[in-house]
């Protein structure tokens, strides 16, 4: 991890430079691509009135998944955002566990944290201003009284910052101390090497139950958001 | 002011830094204590209960990891 490889390209005197983190993404999304677009086919020719198998059950199974995390937050707006969050959830899902092959987590990279939370921001704010007009909007920041009105602005911007930086702060703190001890494995060997059963409960911990719980967070809480926006219905 | 008494001063603050630790580590006790408390009170509720507890500790977890970032930031950025 010390030798952070890129790309880097050179368009006259401008450098463009593509981070490891993202190359892994870009093949994330490459991979889950090919698998939906044959998972589409599976389930287009799939009999309806039969048990579902193989890969149209694991799609199902996965849709699923994804409708519980967002189900109660969105309400009656599920089905029209349920693409995107779906997508970006099982995207953000492979990332967190993409460590447990040896490559870097495209989440520990702060840009792709801050790209999706930005998302969120700005469809919050899209939803909050067409929901009832640019002037209802600025009014609602200013409860319960105006003198609280850089608070409520605060309290706005808090969210993106700190959809991020919880994120990010897991999984970077995650790889971070598996290297630490893989670097204390590797300093006192051989005598180190012992070390090594205990390595699978370190990943199990920071790659398999962060990463899950932390995508969990991640969307419970930015659709939690959308939702007092965008759903209109009262529970 | 030296190069290494700058280093030596961030990695000192970095340690600082996570004494804010403490704020998280008490708060997800005091969750998980009350989560345990209440799946004894009413042990049909476990489901339900557990979801809010795993939201309620990794929000409390949120002041923690920003005193890592400033830890990780003094380390790698002075260190």
């Amino acid at each position: 991890m010390s030798e952070v490889t890129q790309l880097v390209f050179h368009f006259g005197s401008f450098e463009f430079s593509i981070h490891q983190s993202i190359i892994i993404w870009l093949g994330v999304c490459l991979v889950m691509g090919i698998v939906a677009f044959i998972a589409g086919k599976k389930i287009e020719s799939a009999d309806p009135s039969k048990a579902p198998k193989g890969i149209v059950y694991w799609s199902e199974e996965l849709y699923n998944l994804c409708l519980y995390v967002v189900k109660n937050n969105l309400k009656e707006t599920t089905e029209h955002y349920m693409p995107i969050f779906g997508t970006l959830m099982v995207g953000m899902l492979i990332s967190n566990l993409v460590g447990l092959i040896g490559l870097q987590n495209p989440t520990s990279n702060v840009s792709f944290n801050a790209t999706l939370a930005l998302m969120f921001f700005l469809m919050i704010q899209f939803h909050g201003v067409t929901k009832a007009g640019l002037k209802a909007r600025l009014k609602e920041l200013t409860e319960p009284m105006w003198l609280l009105t850089p608070l409520n602005v605060i309290g706005e911007l808090a969210l993106p910052i700190s959809l991020t930086m919880r994120l990010f702060g897991n999984i970077l703190a995650g790889t971070i101390i598996s290297l630490l001890i893989y670097t204390l494995i590797k300093s006192i060997a051989p005598w180190g090497y012992l070390g090594l059963t205990l390595t699978p409960f370190i990943h199990m911990y920071f790659d398999i139950f962060s990463g899950v719980i932390q995508t969990y967070i991640f969307f419970t809480l930015g659709t939690y958001f959308l939702g007092q926006q965008a759903a209109q219905q009262e529970d | 002011m030296n190069e290494e008494f700058v280093r030596g001063m961030a990695c000192l603050g970095a340690g600082l830094a996570m004494i804010a630790g403490l704020g998280p580590g008490i708060g997800q006790g005091i969750a998980a204590a009350k989560g345990a408390e209440a799946v004894g009170r009413n042990p049909d509720a476990a489901g339900k209960i557990q979801s809010i507890m795993v939201l309620g500790i990794a929000l409390a977890e949120t002041t923690g990891i920003y005193a890592l970032i400033i830890a990780i930031l003094l380390i790698f950025v002075k260190g």
